[in-house]
């Protein structure tokens, strides 16, 4: 019977999201070295990597900067930041919501692990 | 709450600039910073909460610099229900700017090891207990542009050193290599030594990523993972499909406290992954063999979309020759200022489903409530509703957590960030 009800979940999630939303919303630009979120509900979104320090809880303060890797919204509800400079090299990813909350990258199918978290990750190639 | 780390927060923040100080040379520039974070938890005793646990962290880092030199310290307080102030962790680094530059550093409790691998960091977080930790360390760079550091800390009369060297981007390749000792002062007297060799290559068509690591060269104690990015067969203006094979092979002695490597491994794999250039859509697949035995052989896969109509949607799947299998489903309409959704999360034979939504006044403020519960009979439901602030620097969250088999519990945090 659970198998039934969760079968129906998954194929109501599906439809829900296939049959009259089917079209994927178009990005605003091709910005290959900036990380996007749409969001538009968060009250704040950053982006906590290995690239610093998940947001300097694992650095000597030991606690998350409300500022670091701090994402900025547009109009649209869409959070974006910069990553040009970056050295090259592996990083592990997430996206920080309204302070608490952690979530992978939806639009990145490549995935890691972080604490017992499925994040994203990325490759800088220079 | 304590006052006295309170206290100490309103003064770091009321003080002004300290700038205009006349005995400081006028090309020395000093700064500082205060990151807060208190919080208040506490249960619902009848018909009001009470609270039962308060703390307050606060991580002071003062700066000075000039053209000739640098420096940064940082120290970490804690204060508990009881009003003590306890010192946590801190550093004190001082750099020479510009190239060549030269900068050492004193750590308390801070600076674990961590060297990255491919998907998984061959050595990471967690490794060593932190508020055991306490170290050195100095690092030097310019020449050719090469860059390195050397770490030794001390943890509990066990003795880590880590040395790290980056090289620069040469057009086609840059390598970076670390080395990670461990020498234990118990009677087991146990070392574990880490040489880990990392190439990435840029040859146009493809990048090969290759990751080599040993111990000390006994037989066995090696390990490769190697990957081939930017194989594109479809590249398009929509978007592009990447094809990456890639390898992890270990042999039988090695010795790693991560999980990059498992003794005897035999892992190949190919993945497939889709991103699209112009829309919110992407998708991969992976599969692995394990040549060795079945118990690392599976395939996984992710996909997820934001659609024009504002459904987001994300799914992720694994299904592994042990028989383990992992799913998970979720779906959410966004607006301007609401969104409702629904997840479903299946490991082996338990689900989970939680359904959330949300609501935004404000740019800077939202309301947020999950329910979620098992599919079975025990159904173990639980709820969360919290609503946050971020108001610039500062961030505010209320939450109220109850679970089946608990009363409700309250949680307030303030977390911000003073100049």
């Amino acid at each position: 019977m659970m198998r039934i009800i969760t079968a129906a979940i998954i194929l109501l999630l599906l439809t829900t999201a296939g049959c009259s939303f089917l079209t994927p919303m178009q990005k605003p630009l091709d910005q290959p070295n900036r990380l996007l979120l749409w969001l538009p509900g968060a009250s704040s979104v950053q982006v906590l990597s290995d690239w610093n320090d998940w947001g300097g809880s694992v650095a000597a303060g030991g606690i998350i900067d409300p500022v670091s890797g701090r994402m900025e919204k547009d109009e649209s509800g869409l959070w974006t930041i910069d990553l040009e400079g970056l050295p090259g090299g592996v990083y592990r990813y997430a996206f920080y919501v309204n302070g608490y909350k952690w979530i992978r990258d939806p639009v990145n199918p490549e995935t890691a692990e972080f604490e017992g978290r499925t994040v994203s990750i990325i490759m800088v190639a220079k | 709450m304590s006052i006295s780390l309170v206290t100490l927060i309103i003064i770091i923040s009321g003080n002004a600039d300290s700038t205009n100080v006349s005995l400081i040379p006028e090309s020395w520039d000093f700064g500082y910073d205060c990151l807060f974070d208190a919080a208040a938890s506490g249960n619902w005793n009848g018909n009001h909460p009470v609270i039962d646990s308060t703390y307050a962290d606060a991580a002071v880092s003062l700066r000075a610099s000039s053209p000739e030199v640098d420096f940064l310290a940082t120290g970490a307080l804690r204060s508990d229900s009881l009003s003590r102030v306890v010192f946590r962790r801190g550093r004190g680094v001082v750099k020479w700017p510009g190239t060549p530059w030269i900068g050492a550093g004193v750590y308390l409790n801070d600076q674990q090891p961590f060297i990255a691998g491919l998907s998984n960091p061959v050595l990471e977080w967690g490794w060593v207990d932190i508020d055991s930790i306490q170290g050195y360390g100095v690092s030097s760079g310019g020449v050719l542009g090469f860059k390195g550091d050397y770490l030794i800390q001390f943890t509990r009369g066990d003795t880590l050193s880590q040395l790290n060297v980056y090289s620069p981007w040469m057009g086609f390749a840059g390598v970076d290599y670390s080395r990670a000792q461990m020498h234990t002062a118990d009677s087991s007297g146990s070392n574990i030594t880490v040489n880990v060799l990392s190439v990435r290559g840029d040859f146009r068509y493809f990048r090969p990523w290759l990751i080599v690591a040993g111990s000390e060269g006994g037989e066995g104690e090696w390990a490769v993972s190697a990957e081939l990015r930017s194989i594109h067969p479809v590249d398009t203006q929509w978007g592009k499909i990447e094809v990456v094979p890639g390898m992890h092979f270990a042999g039988d002695n090695i010795q790693f406290p991560g999980s990059a490597f498992v003794p005897g491994q035999r892992v190949i794999t190919l993945g497939a992954f889709l991103e699209s250039r112009r829309y919110f859509v992407s998708a991969g697949i992976k599969g692995m063999l394990d040549l060795s035995s079945d118990s690392l052989s599976g395939v996984s896969a992710s996909a997820g979309m934001i659609s024009e109509g504002g459904i987001a949607t994300d799914m992720i799947f694994g299904y592994y020759a042990d028989g383990d299998y992992r799913a998970y489903v979720s779906s959410e309409a966004r607006d301007s200022n609401a969104s409702a959704g629904i997840a479903v999360e299946i490991i082996n034979d338990s689900t989970r489903v939680t359904g959330s939504a949300s609501y935004a006044p404000r740019d800077d403020v939202c309301a947020e409530l999950s329910v979620s519960g098992d599919l079975d009979d025990s159904l173990q439901p639980a709820c969360f509703l919290a609503v946050t602030t971020a108001l610039g620097p500062v961030r505010c969250l209320i939450g109220i957590e109850w679970q089946y088999d608990t009363s409700p519990s309250l949680r307030i945090n303030l977390t911000g960030l003073f100049k």
